[in-house]
């Protein structure tokens, strides 16, 4: 082995990624070259240095605390969500038995269904006037819509999404 | 060392466990994300981002004896993101030669170490700290970054190259000066 081949493998040497004839080779060209021993050495010092350095990379002395303080926020504002995903379950869950006991409610529900009846009636009329390409148009936008109100919801409602953890 | 009493603890929702966890972690990931970002605001952010992170998904850690791996990955990760999110700083002549200058008047290795760290590409520091901090080896490293083993090989040379001279110069320039 020449010093240029020692050169280009040394790096992996140091590391122990060589293939160990590869090793014996590089190891053999070492005890004999004093030059590619020296840059041997130098690169597992540099190694170390590098190590010691981060270790010695000064921390101010709040910031645990900062970290602890943003952790406890995002632990409120999961518990906040939470609480309102919550209220949102039983709002619609107890919705129909509040329905139960009161007139004026059901008058209210009375006057939706019948406006919500009228207008599928004119919608029924329209499409007689409309061409099948408008149709297609509309139905289509209004699918879009309800994919794009889906995806906002999933968004406000949505966990921390383990797969960026763990990929 | 890990404590893993005190990790199986914080996974079971102890928040006593779990702030002795973060403080104890803090100083670890800072100064990882800071051989990484060479920023101190940005360092910062990312301990806040990776604690949060460590926060909401340690009840899925399955062995608390992974931790250590868990939470370097995390790191990893929040910092390769970061780095790219950042606009991209070409090596100015005027920090090589604030560098190679004698300006320490305190021969302060660590100091030149640290210096020279930052003054690489980004590329050449993050496979050296990913390398020498992290300890992972170069098939791992192939996976993080998603580049080939040979290109990890020949990008970790390059980058122990130019630091040894950035150090070689710098110690010349202080013999001289």
């Amino acid at each position: 082995m020449d010093c240029r081949h020692c050169l280009e493998e040394i790096s992996e040497y140091v590391d122990e990624e060589l293939t160990p004839w590869a090793e014996k080779d590089i190891q053999s060209h070492l005890l004999s070259c004093p030059e590619c021993h020296k840059y041997f050495r130098e690169l597992k010092e540099m190694r170390l240095e590098i190590i010691d350095s981060i270790n010695k990379v000064p921390v101010r002395s709040d910031l645990g605390a900062m970290v602890l303080s943003a952790v406890k926020t995002d632990h409120t504002k999961k518990m906040q969500r939470l609480t309102w995903v919550t209220v949102a379950v039983l709002i619609l869950l107890g919705s129909p038995l509040l329905f139960l006991f009161s007139r004026r409610i059901l008058t209210l529900v009375r006057l939706i269904y019948s406006i919500g009846l009228t207008f599928l009636g004119l919608v029924q009329t329209a499409l007689g006037y409309l061409s099948p390409l408008t149709i297609f148009a509309t139905v289509t936008a209004l699918t879009v819509l309800m994919c794009l109100g889906l995806y906002v919801m999933r968004g406000l409602l949505r966990e921390p999404d383990s797969r960026e953890v763990f990929s | 060392m890990i404590d893993t009493y005190l990790i199986e603890r914080a996974r079971g929702g102890d928040e006593d466990a779990l702030s002795a966890l973060i403080l104890n972690y803090t100083p670890y990931v800072y100064r990882t994300a800071f051989a990484f970002l060479h920023d101190s605001m940005e360092a910062e952010d990312v301990v806040q981002e990776v604690f949060i992170k460590v926060y909401r998904s340690l009840p899925q850690l399955s062995e608390a004896r992974a931790f250590h791996s868990w939470l370097s990955k995390i790191i990893t990760h929040q910092c390769l993101d970061r780095a790219k999110k950042k606009q991209a700083t070409p090596i100015s002549d005027e920090s090589l030669e604030a560098l190679a200058s004698p300006a320490h008047s305190n021969y302060d290795r660590r100091l030149i170490i640290k210096e020279a760290l930052s003054t690489l590409s980004e590329e050449h520091r993050t496979v050296l700290v990913l390398r020498e901090w992290q300890g992972y080896d170069y098939h791992e490293i192939s996976l993080i970054l998603g580049i080939p083993l040979g290109t990890v090989k020949s990008r970790i040379s390059s980058a122990r190259m130019q630091m040894r001279k950035l150090l070689s110069d710098q110690k010349l320039a202080h013999e001289e000066g």
